[in-house]
This record gives structure tokens, sequence and C-alpha cells, in this order.
């Protein structure tokens, strides 16, 4: 029997469940919000994954013991979007104003929502928009990214099971 | 210790900072106990997903630009830094990647000078993969 490239197909389903169609990404929805503390276990991890080591992120720093890096805030607002829809997609854009230093063992509140949604080069494209406030109420950071739903044009069958839902199932909740 | 002040000029180039890719390093973003078999770190995975290769996570790459910019701007860039990216070209498995800058702009603030630079992230043979501005405050 023969069988289709993987590369002209996109996915239809993952460990996750149906993938997420274009169509069912409603604009202007509210994604809701989740609760972040980062750990200074995180932090650590954080500056191994991005061999990003700093004694601001270690030891101290002016702003009044350690930080984390500010790319520690990539995750929550994925996890988010991840709640409600499941799309493994491709960041092709990042924005993110960082406003205050991400401080371990505080608490912190993520919110965002869908901005927009477009079609270019036969692609399918989403906006996700997402703030941090932490528990004193000092906003965080303000990022707003697009992400490429799937890599093959959205004229190719959606026909392919995935094994990479971008979120792993054990990381759900 | 930054090392823009007030008076950086414009066309200063920023402190490259380069990182080794690996797939070694890519699996660094999956959970340690259980791993999965994602698009960073498995060939079929990413064949599904209909990419030629395993390919670094986005963010990972941006982390040289992110490198760079605290070592040019130090607290202007935790507190008050601005980015945007855009991510032009996959980077792979044996990819040696360079985050490089140059400043191009400088805007009065109510809380300093906001130094606006052109940044860019590319693999050997200078090849650009990741195109965008990053700014922050010098007092």
């Amino acid at each position: 029997m023969k069988t289709m490239d993987p590369r002209k197909v996109r996915v239809a389903r993952d460990e996750r469940g149906e993938r997420t169609n274009f169509e069912e990404i409603e604009v202007g929805e509210d994604l809701g919000f989740l609760e972040w503390t980062v750990t200074e276990e995180m932090i650590d991890r954080q500056c191994e994954i991005d061999e990003d080591y700093h004694e601001w992120y270690s030891v101290d720093s002016p702003f009044g013991g350690c930080i984390a890096p500010p790319l520690i805030s990539y995750p929550p607002p994925r996890f988010l979007f991840a709640k409600h829809y499941n799309v493994r997609g491709l960041l092709t854009d990042y924005e993110c104003e960082h406003i205050n230093p991400i401080k371990p063992n505080k608490k912190m509140i993520v919110s965002g929502k869908i901005t927009d949604k477009f079609i270019k080069r036969d692609r399918e494209y989403f906006v996700v928009e997402a703030t941090c406030v932490d528990e004193d109420g000092l906003e965080i950071f303000r990022t707003k990214r697009v992400h490429l739903l799937d890599v093959a044009p959205r004229t190719a069958p959606r026909t392919g099971v995935g094994l990479d839902s971008g979120i792993p199932k054990h990381e759900e909740d | 210790m930054a090392i823009a002040t007030r008076e950086t000029k414009l066309g200063c180039a920023l402190p490259p900072i380069s990182m080794q890719m690996s797939r070694e390093k890519f699996r660094r973003h999956e959970p340690k106990q259980q791993p999965g078999r994602t698009i960073h770190d498995d060939d079929e995975a990413a064949a599904r997903e209909g990419l030629s290769a395993p390919i670094a996570g986005g963010p990972m790459v941006a982390a040289t630009i992110y490198r760079m910019m605290l070592a040019f701007l130090g607290e202007g860039w935790i507190s008050g830094g601005k980015i945007y990216l855009k991510f032009i070209k996959p980077v792979f498995e044996h990819d040696f990647v360079t985050a490089k800058g140059i400043v191009k702009e400088k805007v009065l603030e109510d809380s300093g000078v906001r130094l606006v630079c052109d940044v860019w992230a590319e693999r050997q043979g200078g090849e650009k993969v990741i195109v965008g501005t990053a700014s922050g405050l010098v007092p």
C-alpha cells in the first residue's frame, strides 16, 4: 500500500486528541489565566537549557535577590493556549516587553487571549497575547506571539498522526 | 556590568554570543523523568510535522539574543527591555548560531535613554535565522 509523504499532509491527531483546525480558533477568545510561581530549581533548569549563566540568576542581583532569566516567561502563555486548543505549531514571531524582573517564589498570574488569525502564503497563523502580573499587582511582562499551525500548506489533507503535541500530556494540568 | 551608556554611539556593535546546537541540547527541554518524542529531538516526530529534520525550539535560539542584550544593557534589559523577533529559518542540530546586533536609535524616555538595536541570529556561514529589534534603558 502506498503511503503519503508526511511532509505533504497535516497532522490530524496526536496523544492529546484531534488537532485544532484553523476554523475552530476563535479570535477574541479569553484563554483565562493560570497561576505561576518560579522556583530556584526552575531557574537553574532554564539556565541549563539556554546555557545562560549569570550571577543575577544564581547568586544575587541589583533587584534584591536572585531573578529568573526573562525567557523563562515563554512557556506559561503556551500552556494557557494549550488548555483550549490542540496545536503543535511553530513559533514565527515573538514580541515581549519585560517590565519587571521575575523573582523566585513569587506567585504570578498569567492571562491571555487570541487576538488574531490569518492566512499567508497558503499557511494558517494565529496570534496570542498574554500579560503577567505578580501577587502585588506589579506587571511583569506582556507578550505577543504568532504561531504557524502547520508546516504543510492548508490545502494538504489533514490525515497524519503526530508524535509531538507541543505540550507533554502529563504537563497539561 | 552593562556595556551600554548614554554615550554609546549609533552603529555600535553589541557583543556577539554564540551557541553550538546539538540534539542533546534540544532534548533539555523535555522533562527528565518522562522524555517524549518531539520535533526537537526525534526524526520521525519532525517528519510527521513536515520538517526535514529535528529543529531547535525558537526560544532556545532566541536565548543567544537575550544573553547578548543582558551583557549589553544590564539592568535596563531586565526591567524595561523590549524585543521583537521573527524566526525566518529553522535551526538544526549541527548549527553554530551567533547573536549579533548594532545600535540603530536612541530615544529619550522619562526613565532614561532607550537604546534601540537591530538584532539577529545567524548560523555558520552568515545565514540569518532570526531577525528583529531589541531595546532597553540606560540611566
